[in-house]
């Protein structure tokens, strides 16, 4: 089991390194900010630890960044072993439980690297008890400190004598604050960070031995199941127990407001128990048509945020020789986890433990704290791996709906949601339009931009304090955080753009400050956040994919009317350099060749192909990638296939190429399979989109395109976010590629061969029309 | 908006169900009147011999409980896993006479005397299965939740025909889905170990 801070305290020696009262005020300052962390659960008396070497030189580390196949836990034991220059296989890292690792909110968002990996926190710890084992050792040595090397968990002087930690510890018990002037190691001196380092799960995963949250078991547990309603808003009229009493292992069917769940001794009886249950349920509202459903998007009511607005689009737009104006939509999208997903919940009077596959343990622990009347000091939340989950998958929900059932039955609990528990009820990425105008001067230049977005949003991660934003929490009888219609005040403070609202070619100027990355000065962007009648929440990517489909492609069409090359075109609206670099590492890499788009000469019919290019500074900042895809479409069938990706990326210094190199290859396919078929669907009532055969996902039988990456590491920048930039673009890319193969754009995602057929026919119709 | 490749790779899965007289374990609600007549609980358990990675196991359990539920729960193995419960994704995939099949939709008494493998019966950690070791190797993973479906099955084509092209392989991988998308390493892994068996460069 893991140690905690207390059995280190007890055995022998240990040199600790915490968060101190000092340090306190700081970091849990900047932390709230940042990453949604309230400083009420960084409770100096208890979880203060990050760190700690033991008498025998094993070094624990503690994280509240947790890998769910994304990589970070062997790049943050990489980190540790970098800092205190040992091997990897001394690093032991104890991820996400909230009895033993520090509140680092959520794992999300591209924000675990900058996190963990920059001034504060992990790394800083580790530096912290780097820099006091070399004192200790220039005392024992009698050398300065500046004289002293460090390989392998041992500190040499220059006489060549040397001492261990272990011998550098001894029985003392060191217990130091974190400092926030440690000198972390620079990437010029790494040994272990930035080298391609197999990831640690590997043999295990691969022999079918690793642990998933699924595989997890505990004495005395029980199985349940949820009976979720038939669609959005119907609530429970009666529940027939008396349908389901003949079953044997049955122990109870728990009925909570509209919560309904069985709990049996087996799985399978308790999926037989679920199926069988008969509950009549008051119908909910009907759903908006799929069929028209963005127009009925765009006239609801809606809470308006200004990003940038410069006040004279209109006067602009109106002067320029030449307007564009487009419409893009972005359909709903699932996570869809391979395995539907699961939470063991162990309840007795006193207190509580889940395991859960969270992204977020600490908020996960107020909440099941809130459901089941208790002091989230009695409830501890260990993290263990699921199925990949790409964002706000159903592990917070089962997480809550297995407290309730535990708490219900008094005994340990299993919840496994079946395929449609998991595909009707999570919180699906984000539907969304966005209308975009702009004009061109007689030379090409954009001389105004316009944009306007309409984003459905209903719930959201849970937080600490928020059941209501996820299914459980609404059948339990909490509403979603409420979104109040309002028109949007002026913008004020520095630019704003975590969901890439604004395209890279805007200066971004809010007074005299201008945070963006491009020139154009006559801009404007107006987001309109409307009520969903589905669940939402963070998707990989969340928004910044929907946005950046809608901006780069728009910015090819403006680059196609003004007959230019499309990565000169760029170029020529950009001032940020980081975005320019990879911009022009992409070209590079992919041999790109200026021209304009769509191809000169196209044939009539076969298969056409073209290229693509899309680039994003993502969320203004956090990470930078521009893609080239290469792309087959088949004119009769309107199949569109991609065969290469070129992919340049800047994060700043990487921890692992290898990882990397992994998460650009599965962001770009996971990318290129939302671009070509992913779409929630839905009747009158309800989801649609249910299970494998309706939702669909590029399988394994599909022929991949090859994907190629390039670096690009400008000197001294920060670590930034990596894993969703690649996949950010990949829509964009593709859909340039069409229009440069065909002359047709496509404006709405999926790109699925009925609208590839579509826009080809009109394509023809406006050709011949110019003819005439 | 179902892309031709979606309704062939059902299919395969489907007759299976249909034969075997199974009902996936879920009916949209709208039709949960038909779920009713569907076959539940309720019979008694039984004494069953089940062979599993060369042990046999004497449980006494629901001959209709799925194959799955009894791998996880009455054996602790972890390699099949709980995906869609419907034979549409492969999580659950294991071995048996040779072919890969779907533990998720198998009721447990239509298994009889065949052994069954799962992902841990191919190697261990130590001594992993050169399948296995090319997946090591390839760093062929992200999460990993997938792959008893990947591994079995490229195993499964490969054990029949070695000299299988790269679309064969493909063709048989058609009912498994990987959302992470390490498509590209996982190829490459299969691909390296079809090689690797060609030359016979595999200790015995
Ligand atoms: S869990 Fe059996 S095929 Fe999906
Ligand atoms: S590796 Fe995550 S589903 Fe395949």
């Amino acid at each position: 089991m893991t140690p905690s801070r207390r059995e280190f305290l007890k055995g022998c020696g240990a040199l600790i390194v915490s968060f101190s009262a000092s340090s306190l005020t700081q970091l849990s300052a900047s932390g709230q900010g940042e990453f949604g962390t309230h400083s009420s659960h960084i409770d100096p008396k208890k979880l203060d630890s990050w760190l700690a070497v033991g008498a025998d030189g094993a070094i624990t580390a503690y994280t509240g960044k947790c890998d769910f196949g994304q990589g970070i836990f062997t790049a943050q034991t990489q980190l540790v072993a970098e800092e205190l220059c040992v091997s990897i296989a001394r690093v032991k890292l104890i991820q996400c439980d909230t009895s033993v690792t520090p509140d680092q909110g959520t794992t999300s968002g591209s924000q675990s690297t900058p996190t963990n990996f920059n001034a504060e926190n992990l790394a800083l710890a580790a530096a912290t008890a780097r820099e006091a084992l070399l004192s200790l050792a220039a005392e024992r040595l009698g050398e300065p400190a500046g004289h002293l090397t460090l390989a392998d968990g041992v500190i040499a002087g220059k006489t060549g004598r040397g001492v261990t930690y272990e011998e550098l510890i001894g029985g003392k018990h060191l217990h130091l604050s974190l400092s926030i002037t440690a000198k972390r190691r620079s990437a010029a001196q790494w040994t272990v960070l930035g080298k391609p380092v197999p990831s640690l799960d590997r043999s295990a995963l691969m022999t079918g031995q690793f642990e998933f949250l699924h595989s997890i078991r505990v004495p005395g547990m029980l199985h349940g199941r949820v009976v979720r309603p038939p669609e959005m808003g119907a609530t429970v009229a009666h529940v027939d127990e008396q349908s389901v009493r003949h079953l044997p292992g049955l122990t109870k069917v728990v009925v909570r407001k509209d919560f309904v769940g069985v709990v049996a001794e087996t799985q399978y009886q308790a999926a037989s128990a679920a199926r069988q249950l008969v509950v009549q349920w008051k119908a909910g509202p009907e759903l908006p048509p799929q069929k028209n459903f963005f127009d009925h998007l765009q006239k609801q009511p809606s809470h308006d945020v200004l990003s940038v607005d410069s006040q004279d689009v209109d006067t602009q737009l109106a002067a320029a020789s030449n307007v564009v104006r487009a419409r893009y939509t972005y359909p709903y999208q699932m996570h869809a986890s391979v395995g539907a997903s699961c939470a063991v919940a162990d309840v007795k009077p006193h207190g509580a433990t889940v395991w859960s596959a969270t992204q977020s343990a600490y908020p996960t622990r107020s909440v099941v704290a809130q459901l089941l009347n208790m002091s989230p000091d009695n409830v501890r939340v260990i993290y263990v791996r699921g199925s990949g989950c790409y964002g706000l998958n159903g592990a917070d929900a089962v997480s809550f709906d297995a407290a309730i059932l535990s708490q219900a039955v008094g005994r340990p609990v299993r919840l496994q949601f079946s395929r449609q528990d998991e595909m009707m009820w999570e919180n699906f990425g984000s539907a969304c339009v966005v209308e975009h105008r702009a004009g061109l001067a007689p030379d090409g230049r954009i001389v105004a931009w316009d944009r306007e977005n309409w984003v459905a949003s209903l719930g959201n991660r849970p937080g600490y304090d928020q059941p209501g934003n996820v299914i459980s929490g609404m059948l339990l009888g909490y509403e979603p955080e409420p979104l109040e219609p309002g028109a949007s005040k002026p913008p004020a403070g520095k630019l704003r753009n975590q969901s890439n609202t604004v395209p890279s070619y805007f200066a971004g100027c809010i007074g005299n400050s201008c945070g963006g990355g491009g020139t154009i000065r006559s801009e404007r962007a107006l987001t309109h956040t409307v009520r969903s009648p589905f669940f939402t929440g963070p998707l990989r990517s969340p928004l910044r994919i929907q946005n950046t489909f809608a901006n780069e492609c728009f910015m090819d069409e403006l680059c196609a009317r003004a007959k230019a090359d499309p990565v000169a075109f760029r170029l020529r609206h950009l001032q940020d350099s980081r975005t320019i670099g990879v911009l022009k590492a992409a070209a590079q890499a992919g041999n790109w060749q200026a021209r304009s788009s769509p191809k000169a000469t196209i044939a009539q019919t076969g298969v056409v192909s073209g290229r693509g290019i899309a680039c994003v500074a993502y969320e203004g900042e956090n990470g930078y990638a521009a893609v080239i895809a290469d792309v087959d479409v088949n004119l009769q069938t309107g199949v569109v296939h991609p065969r290469r990706f070129v992919v340049a990326l800047d994060c700043g210094p990487i921890s692992n190429p290898d990882g990397l190199r992994n998460q650009i290859e599965g962001g770009i396919l996971q990318g290129m399979s939302r671009s070509l078929v992913e779409e929630v669907t839905w009747d009158n009532r309800h989801v649609t989109s249910i299970d494998w055969k309706t939702y669909n996902s590029l399988h394994l039988d599909y022929e991949m395109p090859t994907v190629e990456s390039v670096f690009v590491t400008p000197a001294d920048v920060p670590a930034t976010g990596a894993g969703e930039t690649a996949i950010t673009v990949t829509p964009a890319a593709i859909g340039n590629a069409i229009f440069d193969a065909t002359g047709a754009r496509l404006r709405d995602l999926p790109f699925t061969p009925e609208r590839v057929q579509a826009a080809l026919l009109e394509s023809a119709r406006r050709v011949e029309k110019a003819k005439i | 908006m179902i892309c031709p490749t979606h309704a062939r790779r059902a299919s395969v899965f489907e007759r299976h169900i249909h034969r075997v007289g199974l009902v996936p374990e879920f009916v949209h609600p709208a039709d949960v009147a038909d779920l009713r007549r569907s076959k539940g609980a309720g019979r008694p358990m039984k004494e069953i011999t089940l062979k599993v990675n060369g042990r046999q196991h004497l449980l006494a359990v629901d001959p209709e409980t799925t194959l799955l539920f009894v791998l996880n729960d009455e054996l602790g193995l972890r390699g099949p896993r709980f995906g869609c419960g419907m034979a549409q994704c492969g999580a659950c995939s294991v071995m048996m006479r040779g072919q890969v099949v779907r533990s998720c939709v198998m009721p447990l008494k239509a298994v009889g005397q065949d052994e069954v493998t799962t992902l841990e019966g191919l190697g261990t950690p130590e001594q992993p299965h050169p399948i296995q070791q090319a997946f090591i190797d390839e760093g062929a993973a992200q999460c990993g939740f997938c792959l008893s479906g990947v591994i079995l099955t490229a195993k499964a084509v490969l054990d029949v025909k070695l000299e299988a092209s790269d679309q064969e392989i493909r063709d048989a991988l058609g009912g498994v889905l990987c959302r992470c998308f390490a498509h590209t390493r996982m190829l490459r892994a299969i691909r390296k170990y079809a090689e690797g068996k060609k030359h016979d460069t595999f200790p015995a």
